[in-house]
């Protein structure tokens, strides 16, 4: 967001648009994406390359990769479950700290703010 | 072989979790005690009070056997184990403790017990965990958290045994619940960013007060949260209530408009003046008053009696605002003596936006208005103890004045209004005491007066009063209207009597031009151009009444020249 605003007024509309939002929500997933691929990095290491140290052959079994992969399942519905926790908690807080009117839907707001695109337009 | 590194890995991490368990229950106190003594020490250079070190002493105490039993409750499954052993073995208890005291010696069966034990030992204590967690979530967010503590700490539960029970002890907890838990507050921070208010979006402490607020709602352990209405910033009532006594690192946070700034308050005292935008508050501390920095005009009406006595209704008008101006030397060093509290405050100290202020005359004004109460013993507001101040001083001004003067002023000059005179008198009088409390007074004064009728309550002497004042102004007015008239009268006579000498000299004129053109000029000839001027002349007059009249008068005059009669005389 562009802070301090412009000090023209005609300047402000165009101070936060729907690209920026977009290019946020890019930052927040790439963050996001990397401290979940170092996780994954750490636990490759973990499984796979100190056992190559300990055994001194390298391999990684078709079924270790596929229990990695169903294992990842589980851990990806917690996290989705996780998410929308937050989510939840954001939309509590919006509607009860800036009551805004019955027909707004706060989650609306947020996804907007937070992707750049509100819900009733992703449908 | 990845089996046995897990195991040894879960086996290392069962030690550590205990072991740092002990760690944190044992260094508690020993952080308490040395904070304590930097603390006293920081106070005994302010303020030194003797018996502090007593207290921390005792307090210290308090705390040890405190964590001791913590510690005990922490190594319950080892303790249990100790016991079972013992009395398998055929060893008082008693007597294991004393040869673990004196000689530090553990019996290698006991320590092989343990290890066995070791992954159910630390289910118990995470099972303990949890309970406190659970628990201190329900104590502490229970009363402003509606249901959101107990979603926060059975999820959090939940997420933490799911990756300890099925995915592999520590390995799980490590690589599962933790990452999720780490996405889980990281989320929260980038919908803390979206979410809450910011003064400025970029400022890393600002961010940071922002997750920690949206965090601590989400336990339902905040600190109360205000949105100021732009129009009703005198009900400061919290959207989101909280309890600021909670000992918890929590935020609260004041949202005002550009044009409002906040006082605040910490326990009994007063901590500082924040804003405009969004203002975060700690431990104790909460907004007790809010400043509007726009101009402010306030009307009212009020009881005044003159220097003659006479007692009636005056509405008084005032606008003001708190002040925004840079004082020169003079005003300074005199509204410093008035209020030491201005020390310093010869600027504003806020000068980003629209509405400039200084938090030292904010600070002021507060100071000389938090102290009073108004009518039914609530809060007294700033602006209206200005508009008291402006009454106060219109009642002071007006009692020095006679009915007269509120008329005519006493210096009676061309176009010298008395209303702009008492204005001056109030806004002088009432300035220097208002500025003194941050408060720059722009317009002070009495725009109507009103006298009760007959139904009003006004006294018997004031109704003499007034009616004695009445009659001197009906005297005057009488006096005046007649000399007027009189005046009006005579400028009538004068203009009548020189219209008629102008007509008869006309005429004269007329007859004279006759007989010059022909002496032996017939006098009905005469008297027939004479009528004819006299009509030009009637139609000449604009008034449609008078022109009918002398119509008629010229008919007359006709007739009287051109009837036989007048034929008869001729001849």
């Amino acid at each position: 967001m562009t802070f301090p605003y412009p000090e023209k007024l005609e300047d402000w509309q165009t101070a936060y648009t729907r690209d920026m939002a977009y290019d946020d929500s890019i930052k927040y997933g790439t963050n996001l994406a990397a401290m979940l691929g170092f996780l994954f990095a750490l636990a490759y290491t973990f499984f796979c390359v100190i056992p190559f140290f300990f055994s001194r052959s390298y391999s990684l079994p078709l079924s270790l990769l596929l229990a990695m992969l169903v294992a990842l399942v589980p851990p990806a519905l917690l996290f989705g479950v996780m998410q929308m926790a937050a989510f939840r908690v954001a939309s509590s807080f919006l509607a009860e700290f800036y009551r805004p009117p019955e027909d707004i839907d706060p989650k609306d707001v947020i996804n907007n703010r937070f992707y750049g695109v509100s819900n009733s337009r992703r449908r | 072989m990845i089996n046995g590194v897990l195991n040894s890995a879960n086996n290392l991490l069962d030690f550590v979790f205990f072991w740092g368990g002990w760690l944190l229950v044992l260094e508690y106190p020993i952080v308490f005690f040395v904070k304590g003594i930097i603390k006293i020490n920081k106070e005994k250079r302010k303020n030194p009070m003797p018996g502090k070190i007593g207290d921390l002493f005792f307090q210290t105490l308090i705390l040890v056997i405190v964590t001791f039993v913590a510690g005990i409750v922490w190594s319950a499954p080892e303790i249990f184990l100790a016991l079972r052993y013992s009395l398998s073995q055929g060893i008082p208890p008693a007597l294991l403790v004393l040869d673990f005291i004196l000689n530090f010696n553990i019996p290698p069966a006991l320590v092989s017990l343990w290890t066995t034990w070791l992954w159910l030992s630390t289910l118990i204590r995470w099972g303990g965990l949890s309970l406190f967690l659970y628990g201190a979530a329900r104590y502490f967010g229970k009363s402003n958290g509606e249901g959101r503590w107990r979603y926060s700490a059975i999820g959090h539960i939940a997420i933490i045994f799911i990756g300890l029970l099925i995915f592999n002890r520590w390995i799980g907890f490590i690589f599962i619940s933790l990452p999720i838990l780490v996405s889980y507050y990281f989320t929260l921070y980038n919908l803390a960013i979206v979410t809450l208010p910011a003064s400025n979006p970029d400022d890393r402490d600002e961010r940071w007060k922002r997750y920690v607020a949206l965090v601590t709602y989400a336990w339902g352990i905040q600190f109360p949260m205000f949105a100021v209405d732009g129009h009703a910033w005198k009900k400061l009532e919290p959207r989101i209530p909280g309890d600021i006594t909670g000992d918890l690192a929590a935020t609260g946070l004041v949202w005002t408009r550009s044009h409002q700034v906040a006082a605040i308050t910490g326990g009994t005292k007063f901590k500082r003046i924040d804003g405009p935008g969004v203002v975060y508050t700690g431990l104790l501390e909460r907004p007790f008053q809010i400043f509007d920095l726009r101009l402010q005009t306030r009307t009212n009406e009020i009881d005044v009696v003159s220097k003659d006595g006479v007692s009636f209704k005056a509405r008084v008008m005032t606008a003001f605002r708190l002040d925004p101006e840079p004082w020169d030397k003079q005003t300074y060093e005199k509204l410093r003596r008035m209020n030491p509290i201005l020390r310093g405050a010869d600027k504003p100290s806020y000068t980003l936006g629209s509405f400039p202020f200084s938090h030292l005359r904010i600070q002021a004004t507060l100071g000389v208005t938090s102290t009073k109460a108004a009518a039914g013993g609530t809060l007294l507001f700033w602006d209206q103890w200005a508009l008291n101040v402006v009454e106060d001083t219109a009642r002071k001004v007006i009692s020095q004045k006679n009915l007269d003067e509120l008329w005519r002023p006493a210096e009676d000059v061309r176009f010298a209004n008395a209303l702009d005179a008492i204005a001056n008198e109030i806004k002088a009088n009432a300035m220097y005491t208002l500025r003194s409390a941050g408060i720059l007074v722009f317009a002070a004064r009495v725009v109507n007066f009103s006298f009760p009728g007959e139904q009003g309550q006004v006294d018997d002497i004031s109704k003499q009063q007034i009616a004695t004042w009445g009659s001197e102004w009906e005297r005057r007015r009488s006096q005046i209207l007649s000399e007027a008239q009189a005046e009006s009268e005579r400028t009538q006579q004068e203009a009548r009597a020189y219209a008629e000498s102008l007509l008869l000299n006309s005429i004269a004129e007329g007859l004279q031009k006759a007989h010059d053109i022909d002496e032996k000029l017939p006098r009905y000839v005469i008297a027939m151009r004479f009528l004819s001027s006299l009509q030009d002349y009637v139609h000449k007059q604009t008034d449609e009444k008078s022109m009918e009249e002398l119509q008629n008068n010229l008919q007359e005059w006709q007739e009287q020249f051109l009837t036989d009669r007048g034929r008869g005389k001729k001849r």
